[in-house]
């Protein structure tokens, strides 16, 4: 893809050619490499079950949870669970993020701060969420606010702390640049500071989401009337491994789901990110 | 328009762990505007802290800089700098880089224009749309040359912009470089150590010395431009230069 300067009249330089959106084929072969261990795993799992080598009960085999969650889906039991627990994640998320963002930028730009603040903040940061359920239960009862709680608290330490980093790991160079050209305090933050630290920001995001996802699973287990670990539960008081195993998969699936739209996201709103990931970026060479 | 740009008594310290570094020592000189100048000496002599003076990244100890008349002490776009690095914005393409300094300042019709006219003349007009990783080092630097531009700053001010390219960029970015210079006629203000790059730019030459920092002499150099570094005179200059180079390293035992 190298231009000299002798072909580029006849040869009009398509910038994009490089990164063309990958084609069928290309999508194919990463669904099948995806999915090829968990699909060899199942078939192995259900031949195992069905010549009676396995414990029906303490291992259901792929056949039965299937029916299991066609039975919950069908109820729209599974539904409400899901859509409780989506519910509170979207909630205590959204809160972590009011809180998380601002407060990462600010202590990113106030080093001085952080001399304070950092020592409590680890602190914090070394307790697990679910340490704090039963104290949460106790001051928030036992109602959603407890749920939101956990969730806020487990997902505001990635979102705070990559911010943080971020904003505090702004390229000198960078924000010189912006000072030769007389940048207002505020066009230097939403110019410079903002722009860098995004994908540090988009990796905290990323990782909340998925703490807080894990969290709320625990709260529900110890004490909810609804929600996908309500669910588990449920399955455990019935005697039921394969409603066990059907809120599993679900938890797994909805967490892979809700990571995937965050990589959408982070490919949309950071183009540039991808061009600098990519080993093989070409150049193009004119002088 | 004698005196565009004046340095006057311009003393710098640096800081270090037991005291103090003496970096330049009374630094004076003059420039005239539409002027190419070129600051050459070995490393250390304190050329870049200078010129990151008259861009208002550093402050001297004393001494002012008078642009115009008036006295200057922070940053501006009426001085425009090109670093060593292209430091180009990651998140930008490379329209948008060179739009960097003067979005808000015209409507986006005129922003348009000026933006494609400037990579046209640095000869980027097809790689707007590219991310600075997309390009290699001589594009980017020529990226960052019109992101400069774009500000229309009085002074040019040039910290090694193409020290850190491989000898035939650098030969060619030295030549548009040159008639970008003739074409609009900015006073500029280049840092180098290179010898032959300050003879082949230079209207005049300003010769450090180190430790502490400051001016040996200035020479005028009369050859016309485009040069040839294989003209005799020029090969006599360039010795005289680096004569005076090397004399100054042996003495600090280098």
């Amino acid at each position: 893809m190298k231009a000299s300067a002798n072909n580029e009249q006849e040869k009009p330089i398509t910038l994009t050619g490089a990164f063309d959106k990958p084609t069928y084929k290309q999508i194919l072969i990463k669904l099948f490499q995806g999915l090829a261990i968990p699909l060899c795993i199942f078939v192995l799992w259900e031949i195992l079950g069905s010549m009676g080598w396995l414990n029906l009960y303490l291992v259901p085999p792929p056949s039965l949870i299937w029916d299991r969650l066609l039975t919950v889906a069908g109820n729209g039991l599974l539904i409400k669970h899901i859509g409780a627990s989506l519910y509170r994640v979207v909630c205590g998320f959204s809160l972590a993020l009011c809180l998380a963002l601002p407060l990462g930028f600010l202590l990113g730009l106030l080093p001085g701060v952080r001399g304070f603040l950092s020592p409590t903040l680890s602190f914090f940061q070394q307790i697990p969420a679910i340490a704090w359920i039963p104290m949460f239960i106790l001051w928030l009862g036992i109602d959603e606010a407890s749920k939101i709680a956990i969730i806020v608290y487990s997902a505001f330490f990635p979102i705070f702390l990559n911010t943080l980093h971020g904003i505090a790991s702004t390229d000198s160079k960078l924000k010189e640049v912006a000072y030769t050209y007389g940048l207002s305090r505020w066009g230097l933050m939403s110019r410079v500071y903002l722009p860098s630290a995004a994908p540090s920001v988009f990796i905290g995001m990323r990782l909340g989401l998925s703490y807080c996802w894990r969290s709320l699973v625990a709260a529900e287990l110890l004490g909810a009337s609804k929600g996908i670990g309500y669910l588990i539960q449920e399955g455990r008081e019935m005697a039921q491994p394969d409603l066990m195993l059907v809120g599993v998969l679900v938890i797994g699936l909805i967490g892979l789901s809700l990571d995937f739209v965050f990589r959408r996201l982070e490919k949309k709103f950071l183009p540039w990110q991808a061009k600098v990931d990519t080993k093989e970026v070409p150049k193009w060479q004119i002088s | 328009m004698a005196n565009f740009l004046e340095i006057q008594t311009i003393t710098k310290y640096f800081n270090i762990v037991n005291g103090q570094v003496k970096a330049l020592e009374n630094i004076n000189f003059e420039v005239a505007s539409g002027e190419l100048i070129c600051l050459l000496g070995p490393s250390g002599c304190g050329k870049t802290t200078l010129l990151r003076i008259i861009a208002g990244l550093e402050k001297q100890e004393s001494g002012q800089i008078l642009l115009n008349g008036q006295a200057i002490d922070a940053s501006g776009p009426e001085r425009g700098m090109i670093f060593q690095e292209p430091r180009l914005f990651p998140w930008l393409t490379v329209e948008e880089n060179v739009e960097f300094g003067i979005k808000g300042r015209y409507g986006k019709k005129l922003l348009q224009t000026i933006v494609q006219e400037l990579l046209e003349i640095v000869g980027l007009a097809k790689f707007a749309k590219a991310w600075p990783s997309q390009l290699s080092g001589g594009m980017a630097q020529r990226a960052a040359i019109a992101r400069a531009l774009a500000a229309d700053p009085l002074i040019l001010l040039l910290d090694e912009p193409f020290a850190a390219l491989d000898a035939q960029t650098r030969t060619k970015l030295q030549t548009d470089f040159l008639s970008l210079w003739q074409s609009t006629h900015k006073t500029c203000i280049h840092v180098t150590h290179d010898i032959d790059e300050a003879l082949i730019l230079g209207q005049r030459i300003i010769v450090m010395h180190s430790s502490p920092g400051r001016i040996k002499k200035i020479i005028p150099i009369p050859f016309p431009y485009p040069r040839c570094p294989d003209d005799p005179d020029f090969i006599t200059l360039k010795k005289e230069l680096r004569d005076s180079f090397y004399l100054n390293i042996v003495k600090l035992g280098l």
